[in-house]
């Protein structure tokens, strides 16, 4: 007989948690998940710690929300840190000295900067902050937990795949993406670019938007859910800031899913033999490119619409006009992209409808401005309370109105000439990012961080200084790049001309950076204490509003803390007058945009068309059929002047000078930053032609043109020079080019006497810091111009050997085993306006001692150098290749001008 | 400790200036900011023809937001 067997199990047993039928419960995966989620939960909770820090005995909702912030934070400090590493690389050269860091980690901190303050903080703290928002203003019970881990998973995975390959053993870092954090196709590009990325780029993006899509529509589900509830949601009880929270969840697909079509294109290129056409990606790639700055400009207006009608405790100034003004962001915002490729062959009517759209998006920022500012106007001084929140609120309000000014200087096509690729797009960028997004987001955790943890901050006093040091260092570095991109510097730029303000101002610009780091030292500490030993925190007997208030208020002096109870409203003054005052402004801004509109449409269509090619040519006009590679410019000239060169334009003073441009492997920019008359810049886009058309100046000299887009590792050695020649049959020395400061051309180079002139090579592979190098001046006569090329200067960060081993002593035991001569042709050699260069003298490229460059010169200009590209690769030890990364190109960088007059 | 009760003054201060003036002031600095940037570039010989109009554009805006706002009623 059969041992009795266990007595079967009722399906609720009576005291029991009821199980109910097994279709009704959550499917095996997810029960299985859960459990594996609770056991590590509770192991890692007897661990102080992790109990404290990410608040494992709280909710899962509150759990997950904390880890994003603290994933948020991560990433921050870790971007942070690459911008200053980079920086550290700016400064050393603006000191003259050596660089240590290769181009390849230098670019790569550049892009991993990007990538991880937009995406892995910022996107990630919008995120936390749009849904813990929804889930307690709402009062929405949040589910479908695993949707929520998976698009957080997804997210932080995303940063890893997106920083790329490393060796190990031997450390080997060099193929992290060196790229950009927005990447022009096809740079990067199997088979298209000479510098290409691994394919874990690729799928980093791949990633990247699908957490953001799985978020968008997590939080929609329950948006959807809460609108059908029958707890009286309606739209009339929306707050004003989950207008914008929504407003976000609708641009998350349109901005992400332009991001998936560019990214799958360029997969499909590189590994599968697709047809590329980079102009059209290009459009596609900043639909996602500059919505995506909007949707996470979402996080400071929804901050500023949820914090300062609270803390004031008065509904904001016009609930109508603020929704309008979140319908119009969403509107307009991807209407917005074809402005950061203005000047690309695209057709002059597409720039100019993305300059009205521009100018449009203006109105919604006026109306959030004026509403915001008048929410305020009338509560008196004693029923504001500065706190860690309102001050954060404050400076997120006038990082709003400052960054959001200088977009329409960007936005207006004949300014973005001056402008485009020069550090004050930088100013624009990060005054909108770190006074404007991150100010708000600092003001929002200000205010919520006890309501989520439980506890009150610790410390007012490490608030104040985690707010001063935020805002003086956030304020150093706007205004620095703006400093430095007024006058021309171009963006990305570790090779940049030694003026004593812009070394002044890089380094300043670094302090700027240490600053603001240090500063959010003070806020890490503040989050440790406050979850270790800060007083704990309850929201009971308080409604949300005042919740928020007291929480704000732990951070806060005491003798700044105003009551946090609510105070009856009633509402005084009409929404007839209020309105009034707002429609009034709104028609103004409206009526100036449209004056301004009109004003700037010639000159808009000035640029487009002299883009896409003149119709008509002054007589004596030099014509150049141009072709950029990376990194370097062929110039094939017919007219006054024949001949090819690279990297060299050359025609006569006062002549026009036409530009037939095209390119492979990247886009590449012509780069002229005239101050005294009007300058050149000009995007030539692989696939496409462009055309410049322009005076050159009428003072005889050399003028630095240098490649003003990125384009790969080698991008600063990619520089040009205009040389403009005095009438035929006159002599012209260069002093009335130096009195005349250049055409206020930062990039001319130095001009020097050839003969005390030492040219001595760095690093880089430029002569004396400056590409081209210093322009000699001469007189007719025997010549012998001093050059030395140290070994010292030989390693991983120059172009001149190639990298066949990781032995970082590798390129130097090479050169020594030649005897320090390589096969590159280095001479001097004479500009014959009838047929190019002529050879003065030539001879191998030497390295390690002094050498002379002798010859007898007449009155004319020559090119003294390596004056065609050296053919470089890298690749220690077979490491490169298609799955790490390739990095080859022709590189041009120890050369010059020499200028023989009476 | 519940709410913030206990940590308030019997008599909240009624010293400082306003929210409102503050805003107000932050509004000004940055727009005067703003305005610095854009005279670099409308008092360059080569680059004034393109950035005057949208200078002159946000001056005049400037003057109409600040008058729209100092005589705008309270929100009360």
């Amino acid at each position: 007989m059969a041992a009795p067997g266990p007595v079967p199990r009722s399906i609720d047993e009576p005291g029991q948690e009821p199980i109910g039928p097994a279709f009704e419960q959550a499917p095996i995966l997810t029960r299985f998940l859960d459990q594996t989620e609770e056991e590590i939960r509770r192991r890692l909770a007897k661990i102080r710690l992790f109990e404290r820090v990410f608040l494992l005995e709280r909710d899962w909702m509150t759990r997950i929300t904390m880890l994003m912030l603290i994933l948020g934070v991560f990433w921050g400090a870790v971007g942070g840190f690459d911008a200053f590493g980079f920086q550290t690389q700016v400064v050393a050269f603006a000191d003259a000295s050596a660089l240590h860091l290769s181009n390849q980690e230098i670019y790569s901190s550049v892009t991993l900067h990007g990538i991880r303050e937009l995406f892995g903080m910022t996107q990630q703290l919008e995120m936390a902050v749009f849904g813990l928002l929804a889930i307690n203003a709402l009062g929405i019970q949040p589910r479908h937990k695993w949707s929520l881990y998976l698009s957080v998973g997804l997210m932080n995975a995303s940063m890893l795949l997106l920083q790329g390959p490393v060796y190990l053993t031997p450390f080997n870092d060099n193929y992290f993406p060196a790229i950009g954090w927005y990447f022009l196709s096809p740079l990067g590009v199997n088979g298209q670019s000479a510098y290409v990325v691994s394919p874990l780029w690729f799928l980093g993006w791949l990633a990247l938007a699908a957490s953001v899509l799985i978020w968008a529509g997590w939080l929609a589900v329950h948006l959807l859910a809460w609108r059908r509830s029958p707890t009286g949601a309606t739209w009339r009880r929306f707050p004003v800031f989950m207008w914008f929270v929504v407003g976000g969840l609708v641009l998350v697909p349109i901005t992400y899913v332009p991001l998936l079509v560019s990214t799958i294109w360029d997969i499909g290129t590189a590994y599968a033999g697709w047809a590329i056409y980079p102009l059209a990606n290009q459009v596609i790639f900043w639909m996602f490119g500059h919505s995506i700055v909007y949707v996470l400009f979402l996080l400071p207006l929804v901050v500023l619409y949820f914090l300062v009608p609270l803390l004031a405790r008065r509904p904001v100034y016009s609930y109508r006009f603020a929704v309008v003004s979140g319908i119009l962001f969403v509107v307009l915002t991807p209407l917005l992209g074809i402005h950061h490729i203005y000047l690309t062959p695209l057709p002059a009517l597409a720039d100019w409808l993305t300059m009205a759209a521009s100018f449009a998006i203006i109105v919604p920022s006026a109306i959030t401005v004026f509403s915001l500012w008048m929410t305020v106007k009338g509560v008196p001084a004693g029923e504001w309370e500065w706190n860690g929140a309102s001050l954060f609120a404050l400076l997120s309000f006038g990082g709003v109105i400052f960054g959001g000014l200088s977009g329409p200087d960007l936005a207006t096509v004949p300014w973005d000439v001056s402008a485009h690729n020069s550090l004050f797009v930088l100013s624009h960028f990060h005054a909108i990012v770190i006074l404007a997004i991150v100010a708000g987001g600092f003001a929002f955790l200000y205010a919520t961080f006890p309501i989520l943890t439980g506890r009150r901050w610790a410390s007012p006093l490490l608030t104040r200084i985690h707010f001063a040091l935020t805002a003086i260092g956030g304020l150093v570095i706007v205004l620095m790049f703006e400093q430095l991109g007024s006058i021309g510097v171009l963006r990305r730029a570790i090779v940049f001309p030694l003026l004593p303000q812009v070394t002044l101002d890089q380094t300043l610009l670094f302090a700027g950076i240490v600053t603001i780091l240090i500063g959010q030292l003070f806020f890490v500490l503040n989050g440790f204490l406050t979850v270790f030993r800060g007083r704990h925190f309850s929201a009971a007997g308080l409604s949300f509003d005042e919740a928020v208030r007291s929480a704000a208020q732990s951070t806060a002096f005491p003798s700044a803390r105003r009551p946090v109870r609510d105070i009856p409203f009633v509402r005084r003054v009409s929404r007839a007058r209020r309105e009034r005052a707002e429609k009034l402004w709104i028609g103004s801004v409206i009526v100036l945009l449209v004056v301004v509109l009109a004003f700037d449409t010639p000159g808009s269509f000035a640029v487009s068309n002299g883009i896409a090619g003149a119709t008509s040519w002054p007589a004596g006009t030099e014509f150049a059929t141009v072709t950029g590679q990376q990194y370097y410019w062929a110039v094939s000239e017919h007219g006054a002047v024949n001949g090819s060169f690279d990297n060299a334009f050359v025609a006569y003073a006062g002549s026009w000078l036409n530009l037939n441009l095209t390119g492979t492997g990247a886009t590449r920019s012509i780069y002229i930053p005239f101050r005294s008359i009007p300058p050149v810049n000009v995007q030539v886009v692989p696939g496409s032609t462009s055309h410049a058309l322009f005076q050159v100046p009428s003072q005889p000299g050399v003028y630095g043109a240098p490649d003003g887009e990125y384009d790969g590792p080698w991008f600063g050695q990619d520089a040009s020079a205009l040389i403009v020649l005095p009438d035929p049959g006159t002599n012209a020395s260069l002093a009335a080019f130096r009195s005349d400061g250049g055409a206020g051309n930062i990039y001319d180079p130095f001009v020097v006497p050839a003969a005390t002139a030492d040219l001595v090579a760095g690093d880089e592979g430029i002569f004396n810091f400056s590409v081209p190098g210093p322009t000699l001046s001469a007189a007719p006569g025997p010549l012998a111009i001093s050059w030395t090329v140290p070994l010292a200067s030989i390693d991983l960060t120059n172009y001149l050997v190639n990298v066949t081993s990781t032995d970082p002593a590798a390129q130097q035991a090479y050169v020594v085993a030649h005897h320090g001569v390589l096969p590159d042709p280095f001479g001097l050699y004479r500009i014959d306006p009838a047929q190019g260069l002529v050879t003065v003298t030539q001879g191998n490229l030497t390295i390690g001692s002094p050498q002379q460059l002798q010859g007898n010169v007449t009155t004319g200009v020559y090119l003294y150098g390596l004056v065609r590209p050296v053919a470089y690769s890298y690749d220690p030890s077979g490491e490169s290749g298609v799955g790490t990364g390739l990095d080859t190109g022709m590189v041009m960088g120890l050369w010059g001008v020499l200028w023989v007059a009476p | 400790m519940t709410g913030a009760a206990a940590d308030v003054p019997p008599v909240a201060a009624r010293h400082g200036l306003s929210p409102f003036v503050v805003f107000g002031a932050v509004a000004a600095a940055a727009i005067g900011g703003a305005i610095f940037e854009m005279l670099y570039y409308v008092t360059a010989p080569g680059l004034e023809g393109a950035a005057i109009g949208t200078t002159g554009g946000i001056l005049v805006a400037v003057v109409v937001f600040f008058g729209f706002a100092l005589t705008a009623p309270p929100n009360e």
